[in-house]
């Protein structure tokens, strides 16, 4: 069955079969038989009411998790039974999280490099490539600042340029928004927008506010563990 | 029902860190009650093991601290023999050796004299007593024997001379199923003190006389006696004094350590659960009961751990009165008082440690909840 | 950034807890470094009466560990004397006693004859080494005559019989300072130990002591004498540092040092344990994030070894400052200032912080192994 709207397969960065997840207490699913194809460079939003599964569906993407049965690939490589997953982690996948998880104790500057203790640049070369990631998130200015001393606006900012510290070809985020206002939320997304098209970065986003999705190229709608709808946005957002 | 997993989760936390701390206390505790009921176990079968021979007094050279290096002359015992009221005095020779290859390090040697207790009074297991004449034998204590493997019959090397198992004793003592046991004679040629004893053991005819009145004509009899009741004499025995102070200071550092670690325990459990603890001030419980709160937590723990290391000092106990290297000096008794010892460290470690954190929380403002 | 500063920046974060875990490793460090600097420093003092004098080897009564109650026949020494290789033998006799007045217990007296290699040896700030007629007359340390307040022709009562102070000596360590010489039978006299000695002290031939094996045949050839009627004489000749050092006593206070260490290193490795521990739980969820981030487990358990390591390396430090400062102090207090010398030798400080090293990494070991086995997802969901 090929669907028009979906890339070919060998475009797919990210590569989900027939994967399924049981809850760890008992036989009750938690995803079931889900196929994806994310393409590379494709930014897409994964929407959902709370406990469709869309949390579980992030985490076996960002090789978090492992699927109960079924097989996800991420360029390429398989990421169930991988001995090498924090390596994945590490190298190709870039995590924001609703509540922005920064280092309390750290500056903006050292969380950013957080990451880079396991990524392909000497360590010499790991403040001055913060640095400039930090700029390209509008916070040239709040090196030194730590996490408490920052608006929640620049928090989530900090955060996405951590993920983009090994400069990963996926990124993942998990309702980015959440915990921000519409303006500092507006300026979040405005920032994956922009990443999405200079860096062509590949971007999955969970949400289950129709505004963000409506600003990625591509929703896929899930329910009760099944993708529901699977549409492209029209150029001008739905 | 995340909100529950999340407060489980805070508890097991909880439990891992009581568990430690009782732990750590236990440790304290269970060396406590090892060394000290060691030195007390010791102490106690010493003096048992005089007053069930009957003896009231012990006679030593006066001064010097180190009661197995001087000696009396052997003509003193008929002198003291002849006073009125003393019903038996014995002389007798001790020293301590080492028998190496079986890494038994301190062994204890007597030399008595023939026909008189205890070498005619305790209970022979195998062969014959020692006799009047017996030249190059000896007699072991059954726990001896055993740890060295010997029989009678077999020969042993004492102070490098071949000696014959003559016989083999059971004590009710450690102390002298433990021994080696020779002539007075002999040890006196093997220790080069001809004509010396250690001591004399006074028994006295207490219906007629008064001990003290003994001890003072004793004392009398010629310069530098020391004459003691067979009490005083355990109690003051260098040996004893020095694992005594052992214990103090086994006591001490257990405490000091201990403390710390109560204290950072407690600190820590309070602080994290300031916005419980101002929750309750806020909720109008006075500053005393939130103390009592803290106090009662952190005695829980310290009962536990006190409980926890006696049992496990016991368990130490018994085991050194089975280990060969030891198994002579001590027969695993604890004494009630030794664990009241143990206790009352655990308890004060406790109260002490729990004092800043209870007041710190008692301090806690109503605030503090809310800034969670 | 370095790795350190994430490992620094963590500590800081509770900075009560971290200092009383640095505390808590300083308590244990620095019991142990008083405990064993005190059993390390008695053996010290009591090798360097013998070797300072240069005194090859000690005969004794074989079989015999506890020094002080070891008996020889002083009439031994013809015979010692006989055995090649020996240059000198000197008898000496060791008591522990009271002073009178100064109502002083457990003061070593020893009984030298006149001219030994013994008695030529003291250096004497006042009067002169006692002669054959010095009868009654005694020579004390330093720090005895201090503490007595006597000097040089003072009257003092020793085992109740009344001694003159003939000199004044320095000893070569606190232990000799605290003790006391009269002349050989003098003392057996004393104590009821007439024609007896603790033990003989033998100074070898230049050639007899140049090597280990040729001591050795010395040794062998002691332990090796009979009696007329062929049986053996039952001596044991040894070096100074292993007489020292297997004696009953030097085993007791060793055993003490150590045993109360061991028993101070548990408590320290279960509060490290504690604080550790509590310092993983509460981050649980900073843990998943770093897995999210990529941080492999290995790197994980770095981070924490490494927090627990630095705490325990400072609570060495503050630990070595306290125990030496014990030792000090212990220096000062009269009636053990013999007992107790100031200088720590460098293998006690490194064994104060290997106990350090110990704490730290058991201490770090189940709530590192704990956070390596956390799941990212399990771990992002704690609070």
């Amino acid at each position: 069955m090929n669907d028009p709207a979906l890339p070919e397969a060998s475009n797919c960065l990210l590569r989900a079969e027939c994967v399924s997840r049981l809850y760890p207490d008992g036989d009750v699913h938690a995803l079931q038989d889900v196929s994806l194809c994310v393409g590379r460079g494709e930014y897409l939003a994964i929407m959902g009411p709370s406990g469709s599964g869309k949390s579980t569906l992030l985490n076996l993407l960002g090789a978090l998790d492992t699927p109960s049965s079924g097989t996800i690939l991420l360029d390429g490589e398989r990421l169930e039974g991988s001995a090498n997953l924090s390596r994945i982690r590490a190298r190709k996948i870039g995590f924001v999280f609703q509540s922005f998880y920064l280092l309390p104790t750290l500056t903006a500057l050292e969380n950013v490099q957080i990451p880079m203790f396991e990524g392909p640049w000497p360590p010499q070369e790991h403040a001055p490539r913060a640095r400039e990631l930090l700029a390209s998130v509008g916070l040239a200015d709040r090196h030194h600042h730590l996490p408490c001393q920052l608006s929640v606006g620049q928090r989530q900012r900090v955060a996405i340029a951590r993920a983009m510290a090994n400069d990963p070809p996926l990124m993942l985020a998990d309702e980015p928004t959440g915990n921000l206002d519409s303006r500092a939320g507006g300026e979040v997304l405005d920032l994956f927008d922009r990443l999405h098209r200079v860096s062509n970065v590949t971007l999955v986003v969970i949400t289950h506010t129709p505004e963000v999705a409506a600003r990625a190229e591509r929703v896929v709608h899930l329910r009760d563990g099944h993708i529901e709808s699977d549409a492209r946005n029209s150029p001008c957002g739905k | 029902m995340r909100q529950m997993t999340v407060v489980l989760k805070n508890l097991r936390g909880r439990r891992v860190r009581s568990l430690l701390t009782v732990g750590g206390l236990a440790v304290a505790v269970a060396a406590v009650v090892a060394l000290v009921g060691a030195a007390q176990c010791s102490e106690q079968a010493f003096l048992e093991l005089y007053q069930r021979r009957g003896a009231d007094l012990v006679v030593q050279r006066a001064g010097g601290t180190v009661q197995l290096s001087n000696g009396l002359d052997q003509t003193l015992g008929p002198r003291i023999a002849a006073l009125p009221g003393v019903r038996v005095v014995i002389g007798s020779l001790m020293d301590m050796v080492a028998f190496e290859q079986a890494n038994l390090f301190a062994v204890i040697v007597n030399g008595w004299p023939a026909g008189q207790s205890p070498l005619t009074e305790v209970t022979m297991v195998a062969g014959r007593r020692l006799q009047a004449g017996d030249k190059g034998k000896v007699m072991l204590g059954v726990k001896l024997a055993g740890n060295l493997e010997k029989k009678v019959g077999d020969k042993i090397d004492v102070y490098d001379e071949p000696f014959e198992v003559i016989g083999i004793f059971d004590s009710f003592s450690v102390f002298e199923s433990g021994a080696l046991w020779m002539l007075l004679e002999e040890l006196q040629r093997l220790m080069d003190r001809p004509g010396q004893v250690t001591g004399y053991v006074i028994e006295v005819d207490k219906l007629n006389t008064s001990v003290d009145g003994i001890k003072r004509r004793i004392e009398a009899l010629e310069p530098g006696l020391s004459v003691v009741p067979t009490g005083e004499f355990v109690r003051g025995i260098a040996q004893m004094r020095v694992v005594r102070s052992m214990g103090w200071v086994v006591s001490c550092v257990a405490f000091f350590v201990g403390l710390i670690g109560v204290s950072n325990t407690m600190i820590m459990s309070v602080f994290e659960r300031r916005g419980e603890l101002g929750t309750l001030r806020a909720l109008g419980w006075p500053a005393l009961r939130i103390v009592r709160l803290v106090l009662a937590e952190t005695l829980i723990l310290s009962l536990a751990g006190a409980l926890l290391g006696s049992v496990a000092g016991w368990l130490i106990l018994q085991v050194l009165a089975t280990v060969p290297a030891t198994a002579g000096l001590i027969d695993g008794r604890l004494a009630p008082q030794v664990v009241g010892w143990g206790f009352a460290l655990a308890l004060g470690v406790g109260l002490c440690g729990a004092a800043y954190p209870a007041i710190w929380a008692a301090r806690l403002s109503p605030l503090a909840a809310m800034r969670r | 950034m370095r790795f350190s500063t994430v490992v620094v920046r963590n500590l800081e974060r509770r900075k009560l807890r971290s200092l009383l875990s640095t505390l808590s490793v300083a308590a244990c460090v620095s019991s142990t470094i008083a405990l064993v600097g005190f059993s390390a420093g008695f053996e010290r003092s009591m090798t360097e009466v013998y070797t300072t004098r240069h005194i090859d080897l000690i005969v004794s009564r074989a079989g015999v560990t506890q020094r002080l109650t070891s008996n020889l026949d002083e009439g031994l020494a013809p015979r010692l004397r006989d055995v090649p290789g020996v240059r000198e033998v000197a008898p000496s006799q060791t008591d522990i006693v009271s002073f009178g007045e100064g109502n002083l217990v457990g003061i070593p007296v020893l009984g030298w004859l006149p001219g030994s290699v013994q008695m030529n040896s003291l250096v004497l700030t006042k009067g002169e080494p006692l002669a054959a007629a010095d009868h009654d007359h005694v020579l004390i340390g330093e720090q005895l005559a201090a503490t007595l307040e006597k000097t040089i022709g003072d009257e003092v009562e020793i085992e109740l019989r009344k001694f003159r102070i003939g000199g004044i000596f320095a000893g070569m360590n606190v232990y000799e300072n605290m003790t006391a010489v009269v002349l050989l039978p003098d003392l057996q006299r004393l104590m009821d130990r007439e024609g007896q000695v603790t033990e003989f002290q033998l100074v070898l031939t230049d050639e007899a002591r140049s090597t280990p094996a040729s001591i050795g045949r010395v040794r062998t050839a002691i332990t090796a004498l009979r009696d007329e009627q062929g049986k053996s004489l039952g001596l044991a000749a040894t070096p100074a540092r292993e007489f020292v050092e297997s004696s009953t006593e030097a085993g007791l206070t060793r055993g003490m040092a150590w045993g109360t260490s061991a028993v101070a290193l548990l408590i320290g490795i279960f509060g490290m344990l504690n604080s550790m521990f509590m310092s993983v739980f509460e981050r649980y969820q900073e843990i998943g994030v770093l897995k999210a981030l990529g941080w492999p487990d290995r790197r994980v358990v770095r981070l924490i070894v490494a927090e627990s390591l630095l705490l325990s390396l400072v609570g060495a430090g503050l630990g070595a400052v306290g125990g030496m400062a014990a030792i000090w102090v212990l220096a000062r207090v009269p009636w053990v200032s013999g007992m107790v010398r100031s200088d720590i030798s460098p293998w006690v400080l490194a064994a104060g912080v290997g106990m350090a090293l110990v704490i730290g990494l058991c201490g770090s070991s189940y709530p590192a192994w704990r956070a390596a086995q956390l799941a990212p997802t399990e771990a992002l969901r704690y609070e």
